[in-house]
């Protein structure tokens, strides 16, 4: 090789060296400069990078409910906020159609995981009627790293917006997040006092004490200290004038609370304190769930709790154990403790006066799920109990008059029949009397029975009508 | 010329294969994620190590770590792995804390892989943990993987609950033809308040088909209620065709309340366009249109007050835009309202109009005075420029009422020297 050649050579290797060495940088450059909060995030979006092309993503956003959520996650991960900004204008621009809300749902879904607080910013500025669906969807998604986001949201709605008689959106979420991080809900809560958010103490109490009672009860105890009770004054009736009654009630939940969850971490020291300590206004108002609580770790304890309670306190623990029946699970799934059929029978071995008040729950649950075990099951209990069986039979509801009945009609045995439709008639509240007799008047069934059956249902005390009929 | 010529033709190629030797090549820079990936999708060779190292995973805390994490921990994990770690999950102590982590993890893992998290969960054998599990994959779902949450329910077979609301609401969004398929082959409960959403997304976005769903379905399931939806959702694909329709049914009470949600969502976009569907109507459901806007001042709304905040003064003029027997006896407690918040305001607007208009505006309002606060309903009908109508209106107010009722009215109303002079006079010629 000539010297002239060796010069081309080694000219032409140079430059493929260098141009490879630049395609190479070019590549690097290109990862190294995907935007990024912490390490972590940068490993995952540099896996990402990895595993599939970069998204092209303005074109996907309106049709994002399409896409595969780790696409989204990628998507929303890497983008700057400005960007994820603009993509949520995209979507509130859209004409309002199941498309859009779609859509709106599933960005929404998807960035309270990849960045709860541009979530929360978001969700913010818009207006205040449009944050249901955002919210709904962040609250459906979120885990507990985004629920500090997903509570700053429902605080941003007036509380009547959020709760009701038997909700509270905000309870609700701060409860899910104390199961997980009870610490990280302590400190949300104790830096958004301004927003009146003591009433959710309980919720904090219940699951840290689950945790850590002495911690939990240490702070309740610091927390009462800040905020000792006003005192009470005698009103014009002689009666008191309460001047903290919601402070105080807040007490009383958090107190009843952390035995709940003191019961859970100690189910065993718990009962102790439960049985010495009955007389504690306390205690007795946590004494509706603990029973039922302490069932799901052991039926026998729970009995053992229960006998271990001055009478008049039984019937109220039962009632606990009864509203843990639940209609999805059947009598003979592997795993049946909660089905109606075991609970009932474990409330039968106390005496009738301590069940008799909660029973009807258990039946009901049990009537929802499977009427024809329930009907089989009454059927071949002794006399008495069947009767008092009967006796705590469920009612029609004025939603379902004619499929409860319709249920009570396929009962096999005919004087058990006779004997529940008797009892529904009997039970009839104003608000089912009407429908019921229509139901009745348009029954198989014989007319002089029919005629008894109606003849048995008790007479209003006052003419109702219902917004259904009034729409009518 | 020659050397440069090669180097201009191997200069791209260089470049070209140094990218593909990045991209191509496991970057030793992530070293986690690639031993993740390793191991969880591995072949049965590199098995046993990839269980020995997720066995050091403590799942229940999956929920303190940052979603990356997460998302990465359950993406890469082998199926053995995600198998173990809800056995683990299952048998941990009855606590809120199993609940949060059951929960977590299934939120978690129906995101990234639906399938198998609804296969995970219905493999639960324990109710409690198997219905958290059921639930948390169920709204974590992403859209686009509903079919699997179908399967879901489909393989849980209860007949008796309704469960699968959610599901078809939010299904419909995006493919309402498969969402009616499933429920075609679903043998559960669903109820009409479940199908209304249902009918409604199909309407937004295929009015014919969800018209033909709806006359082959059971007849149970035309309710007011599953109309209401319908018609709520063809408004949004094609108002005008929508409202035609529904007018042209508006004499039939199953429609009754798909009239009222209509009138009430084109008040809130148009007035102009609210009125002009009122006209559409026959008579009777006029009224109810009518009925349905006005009520939002007049009605007393418990838990968050109106949900959709009417203004009293919008309300009250639009009222005033319809044909005189649509706001007779009714226009009256909508100017009270609105009086009771800003009394000046209504006194402008009257005073816009001619005499006699306002004269019989003023007494509307009179007669339509609340009990407990009488004042502006009173002060309106001594404004009353005509004495004939003014005292015609004011016999009407105590007609039927005995003594002790009208003295506590009167005592009720706080008025002006001279307006109490005059209530006094006209009360004493009844």
């Amino acid at each position: 090789m000539t010297p002239s050649h060796r010069l081309f050579v080694s000219a032409i290797l140079c430059a493929a060296g260098l141009s490879f060495a630049a395609g190479r940088l070019a590549t690097t450059w290109g990862h190294t400069q995907t935007p990024s909060t912490d390490t972590a995030a940068r490993t995952i979006d540099k896996a990402a990078a990895s595993a599939a092309p970069p998204p092209s993503v303005p074109e996907h956003v309106p049709d994002i409910a399409r896409l595969p959520f780790g696409e989204t996650y990628r998507i929303l991960k890497s983008a700057s906020p400005e960007t994820v900004r603009s993509y949520c204008d995209q979507l509130e621009r859209l004409p309002l159609s199941p498309s859009r809300a779609a859509a709106l749902s599933t960005f929404f879904k998807t960035l309270i995981q990849a960045n709860p607080a541009l979530t929360r910013d978001l969700i913010l500025g818009l207006k205040k009627d449009d944050r249901w669906l955002p919210l709904h969807a962040i609250r459906e998604a979120a885990t507990p790293r985004g629920m500090e986001a997903v509570a700053e949201v429902l605080l941003g709605f007036d509380r009547i917006e959020i709760s009701g008689c038997s909700y509270d959106l905000l309870r609700d979420s701060l409860d899910d997040w104390g199961k997980t991080d009870p610490l990280a809900l302590k400190q949300f809560l104790e830096s958004h006092r301004e927003q009146d958010v003591e009433r959710y103490f309980e919720k904090l109490v219940l699951n840290w004490a689950a945790y850590d009672p002495d911690a939990a009860q240490k702070w309740m105890a610091s927390e009462i200290e800040k905020r000792p009770f006003i005192p009470t004054q005698p009103d014009e009736n002689g009666g008191e004038q309460i001047f903290d009654s919601d402070w105080r009630s807040t007490v009383e939940q958090m107190a009843a609370a952390w035995i709940q969850g003191f019961l859970v971490n100690d189910p065993d020291r718990a009962t102790q304190y439960i049985v010495e300590h009955v007389d504690n206004e306390a205690v007795q108002y946590a004494l509706n769930w603990l029973a039922g609580d302490l069932y799901l770790v052991s039926p026998e304890r729970a009995r053992d709790l229960i006998l271990r309670l001055p009478p008049e306190q039984q019937s109220k623990s039962i009632g606990g154990v009864a509203r843990k029946a639940d209609p999805l699970v059947k009598s003979d799934a592997s795993d049946n403790m909660t089905s109606p059929r075991l609970v009932a029978e474990w409330m039968l071995k106390f005496p009738s006066e301590t069940y008799a008040g909660d029973i009807r729950w258990v039946m009901n649950s049990w009537k929802m799920s499977d009427p024809q075990e329930l009907f089989t099951w009454m059927a071949a209990l002794p006399t008495l109990t069947r009767e008092e069986m009967i006796r705590h039979f469920p009612g029609v509801s004025s939603e379902n008059t004619q499929e409860d009945f319709d249920t009570v009609m396929q009962v096999s045995d005919p004087v058990l029949r006779r004997q529940l439709l008797e009892q529904v008639a009997r039970d009839a509240g104003s608000s089912e009397e009407k429908k019921l007799r229509r139901v009745l008047e348009k029954s198989q069934l014989p007319a002089d029975e029919k005629a008894r059956l109606i003849s048995l249902i008790p007479k209003p005390e006052y003419e109702t009508v219902s917004a259904e009929e009034d729409a009518d | 010329v020659v050397v440069i010529g090669l180097c201009v033709l191997i200069i791209p190629i260089g470049f070209v294969l140094g990218r593909w030797s990045v991209s191509t090549k496991p970057s030793s820079a992530w070293p986690s994620v690639q031993t993740f990936r390793s191991e969880g999708r591995s072949s049965a060779n590199a098995a046993p190590a990839a269980e020995r190292d997720f066995s050091n995973v403590t799942i229940e805390n999956l929920g303190q770590v940052e979603f990356d994490h997460a998302f990465e921990l359950l993406r890469s994990a082998s199926k053995e792995a995600l198998t173990a770690w809800t056995r683990r999950l299952e048998t941990l102590p009855v606590a809120p804390r199993k609940t949060a982590a059951i929960t977590v993890f299934f939120k978690t893992l129906a995101q990234i892989d639906t399938k198998t998290a609804v296969d995970l969960a219905l493999n639960i054998e324990r109710a409690g943990p198997r219905w958290t599990a059921i639930g948390a994959v169920d709204v974590a779902a992403p859209l686009a993987t509903l079919p699997e949450i179908a399967r879901m329910y489909t393989t849980i077979n209860e007949t008796k609950q309704p469960l699968v609301g959610d599901l078809i609401a939010k299904w419909s969004m995006t493919d309402p033809e498969a969402t009616a398929e499933f429920l075609a082959s679903y043998p559960g409960t669903v109820t009409n308040d479940q199908i209304a959403p249902f009918i409604g997304n199909w309407a937004a976005l295929d009015p014919a088909a969800a018209a033909r769903w709806l006359a082959q379905s059971d007849p149970s399931r035309r309710s007011q209620e599953v109309y209401q939806d319908f018609y709520a959702g063809w408004m949004q694909k094609d108002r005008a065709a929508a409202l035609r329709d529904l007018a042209e049914r508006a004499s039939d009470k199953t429609f009754k309340k798909a009239i009222k949600a209509a009138s009430q969502n084109l008040f809130i976009d148009s007035p102009d366009a609210a009125r002009s569907f009122v006209l559409m109507l026959p008579t009777a459901a006029q009224k109810a249109a009518v009925d349905q806007i006005t009520v939002h001042i007049t009605g007393i709304f418990l838990g968050g007050g109106d949900p959709i905040h009417l203004q009293a003064d919008e309300v009250t003029k639009w009222v005033y835009s319809l044909p005189d027997d649509l706001w007779r006896e009714q226009i009256g407690y909508v100017i009270d309202r609105w009086a009771e918040g800003d009394s000046g305001a209504v006194d402008t607007w009257l005073s816009q109009l001619p005499p006699q208009t306002k004269d019989r505006l003023l007494a509307e309002q009179c007669l339509a005075f609340n009990w407990n606060s009488p004042t502006t309903g009173f002060k309106a009908g001594l404004q009353i420029r005509d004495r004939w109508l003014r005292e015609k209106t004011f016999r009407e107010v105590f007609k039927d009422k005995v003594e002790e009722g009208k003295r506590e009215l009167l005592e009720r109303a706080e008025l002006s020297g001279a307006e109490a002079a005059e209530l006094d006079r006209i009360v004493k010629s009844l």
